[in-house]
């Protein structure tokens, strides 16, 4: 048997063992309602991971074809949805992108329970690892583009929520420092955490 | 993530105590010495004052229905923003300086000491909730976390310890009678230039009154409206509204500001900013009040303005001069919010609407938080939408009327320092916009908040770019024909018309305008 037909025979048990990894970076109650509760808008995180992973899965697996080049446009939306999400949250980012590299081990690990009778596939690894390697450098510039994007927001917000007075320049008298965006910091960054 | 501390000037313009510059990052907040004292004591109050804050404290079963009802939760996945764990923040400290079993066992009993690491875990979480409400809807108790948040806040209030993004409009509105601070000068200045693209657009001149003694209504509507796209556009809907009626209404740059932003301060802070309206409709002698599309003021109203100043029987219940319509809901208040006007006007056949101008535009609609769950206004806003639109689409069940979801910025912290906190308890709402995008290509957000069209914006940048954010009157002006109009080459923002080209009188849809109300309209 090759790679691609043993991945796709056990395709729900490496997408479980993935998703479990990209959960052990939640607390965990939240992971159990992420991982149990089903309804994709009561619980779109949750959504969002299972299918964003599955998506990219079948996308690598295609890849794995003897010609095939991974169809990067597939997989493009699935890990666009993800990496939006792990984005915000409070995640560093190698926390936020981490669980792509996880899909290795969870692969490893169904390879490694076949014990010897999975030696052949070990040789096909290198290929899906070097997949993995490229998705994880377009994983880096959504990444980054989601960062940018964020600041933007920051930037456009205050002069967009100000527009008509913008336009009355010089006739604004007021005492919000929010309007600049910055109230009684000391310029320190507000995304640490207090403690 | 966190926004930034009140600053001591905007707490000293209302007298707010412990005023003085902190900064959240710094181990030191500069806490008044008998922090603990003040705090406790608070409590103690507020406990005796308010039943149902008592009875938060006590009856929770800890049965978990809210726990993953929460947008901030359901987007940050802390568990601390669990309905029933942020509540906990404070319920173990009620239990350790107000209850027997607490005072006795400690721990056991699940109290906490009040110290600073649970001062600033209760601060910390107090901003993190947008008050919405959405988890009273699931408690089987109806315990409401909001009102428990609410508490939190004016007890860290009392220390100081609330957010500039909050007080600095507060002071601002406070002092000069809007959250911008706008002077009234300024603000006539920008009506004129929201006139002028009017009449770009309409050919017609509207020239509103401003502080105009004898009207018959006072309008008031949040700030935002005519300082923020696309808020603005909406206001401009009004103005031609009015205008078309010819009602006999004026606005006040005394009374500018319908957003109580007060609210997410104390309960006083807001029945002072709540009166500033009733004393400027006393002064100008109108009969009753409109309110534009707002949620927080609407839910100040509804709620709690009949116990802080009401009721208003020096106004009369607000009857509408076109159709006569009694507004019997508003007998306390005395203020009518616009979606039930103009939806009783287009009930009675009192607009003339081509709603093919909006053809361009594939609508939902969110339910605001206040709107919705504060007041149970369902189904106006959609008979308006679908009176002025013809395509309208509505998000899955579980996410819109009293199940909807907060945009993510409710509640006094749409600031940009806790943007990414913002993104986070704005996914659920943006993910059920994306489904009716992916699946109706709709293209267009509709909403009757002021907050909602500045934070919705952000959010959709984010989350579903391209999609556009609109307050209904917008969508509204977009079909009304006005009398003497010329013909619209494009919609309120200046995009073209997408239909075929026709004379509007052809297709006129309803009943001939209404009469116009007398004249006399002084401009300041
Ligand atoms: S009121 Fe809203 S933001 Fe606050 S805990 Fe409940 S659901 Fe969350
Ligand atoms: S649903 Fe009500 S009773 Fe149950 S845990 Fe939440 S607040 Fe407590």
């Amino acid at each position: 048997m090759d790679l691609k037909s043993f991945l796709l025979e056990k395709r729900t048990s490496v997408l479980e063992r993935w998703l479990g990894d990209v959960l052990s970076s939640y607390p965990s109650q939240t992971a159990e309602f992420i991982r149990n509760r089903k309804n994709q808008f009561a619980n779109p995180v949750g959504n969002i991971i299972s299918e964003g992973i599955s998506g990219i899965f079948d996308g690598l697996l295609a890849g794995l074809e003897a010609d095939a080049q991974p169809d990067a446009g597939v997989m493009a939306d699935f890990l666009e949805d993800i990496i939006k999400v792990r984005a915000i949250q409070d995640f560093s980012a190698s926390q936020a992108l981490g669980f792509i590299f996880s899909l290795k081990k969870a692969v490893r690990d169904e390879v490694g329970a076949l014990g010897e009778g999975g030696e052949g596939l070990h040789k096909e690894l290198g290929r899906l690892d070097g997949s993995i390697d490229r998705l994880a450098l377009a994983a880096f510039d959504v990444y980054s583009q989601c960062r940018e994007r964020i600041y933007e927001l920051k930037a456009n917000e205050v002069r967009n929520q100000t527009y008509r007075i913008l336009q009355q320049a010089n006739l604004i008298c007021g005492t919000n420092p929010a309007e600049t965006g910055k109230g009684g910091g000391n310029g320190d960054s507000p995304e640490k955490k207090i403690g | 993530m966190f926004c930034w501390g009140a600053k001591a000037k905007s707490l000293n313009a209302v007298g707010f105590p412990n005023a003085r510059d902190w900064n959240p990052t710094e181990e030191d907040w500069k806490l008044p010495e008998n922090w603990q004292e003040i705090f406790l004591e608070g409590m103690r109050e507020r406990l005796s004052k308010y039943r149902s804050f008592r009875l938060f404290m006590d009856i929770c079963v800890r049965c978990g229905a809210c726990a993953d009802k929460c947008h901030f939760f359901i987007g940050t996945g802390d568990p601390k923003n669990m309905p029933v764990l942020r509540a906990e923040l404070l319920r173990s400290v009620y239990r350790r300086y107000f209850t027997k079993a607490g005072k006795m066992f400690g721990k056991l009993a699940g109290a906490r000491d009040l110290d600073l690491k649970v001062l600033k875990e209760l601060w910390y979480y107090a901003f993190q909730c947008t008050e919405c409400r959405r988890c009273s809807v699931f408690c089987p108790y109806g315990i409401d976390t909001a009102e428990i948040t609410i508490i939190v806040r004016e007890l860290l209030n009392l220390l100081g310890l609330n957010i500039q993004w909050t007080m600095g409009p507060v002071a601002d509105c406070y002092m000069k009678g809007n959250h911008l601070g706008i002077e009234p000068h300024t603000m006539v200045n920008i009506f004129e230039t929201m006139c002028d693209d009017i009449e770009t657009l309409t050919g017609i001149k509207i020239t509103p009154s401003f502080n105009r003694k004898g009207a018959e209504i006072l309008f008031v509507t949040p700030s935002g409206d005519f300082f923020a796209d696309p808020g603005t556009y909406t206001c401009m809907g009004y103005l031609m509204l009015f205008h078309e009626l010819g009602l006999d209404y004026t606005w006040s740059t005394y009374a500018a500001e319908g957003g109580n932003f007060g609210f997410f301060t104390s309960n006083e802070m807001a029945k002072r900013l709540n009166s500033k309206i009733y004393a400027e409709a006393k002064r100008l002698g109108v009969k009753w009040i409109l309110g534009g599309e707002c949620g927080h003021m609407w839910r100040v109203m509804n709620q709690y303005m009949d116990t802080w100043n009401g009721p208003a029987d020096f106004l009369e219940v607000p009857k509408s001069p076109v159709t006569g319509t009694v507004f019997e809901n508003a007998r306390s208040t005395r203020m009518t919010h616009i979606i039930e006007f103009t939806a009783d006007l287009i009930r009675h056949g009192k607009l003339k609407l081509d709603p093919r101008r909006n053809d361009h535009l594939k609508v939902t609609f969110h339910d605001s938080c206040n709107t919705s769950r504060a007041m149970g206004i369902f189904e106006e806003p959609r008979y308006v939408i679908k009176s002025v639109c013809n395509h309208f689409y509505e998000m899955p069940d579980g996410t819109t009327r009293e199940q909807t979801f907060c945009c993510g910025s409710g509640s006094g912290f749409n600031a940009g320092e806790n943007m990414e906190l913002r993104l986070r308890g704005g996914l659920p709402r943006a993910n059920a916009v994306k489904y009716v995008r992916d699946k109706y290509d709709v293209n267009m957000l509709a909403n009757i908040c002021a907050i909602d069209r500045a934070a919705l914006t952000t959010s959709m940048n984010y989350w579903n770019p391209g999609m556009g954010v609109t307050g209904v009157h917008e969508l509204v002006a977009n079909a009304l024909i006005m009398t003497g109009e010329k013909k619209r080459e494009t919609n309120m923002r200046g995009d073209p018309l997408d239909m075929p080209v026709e004379e509007p009188e052809a297709e006129a849809g309803a009943a001939a305008p209404a009469d116009k109300a007398a004249g006399g309209k002084a401009n300041v």
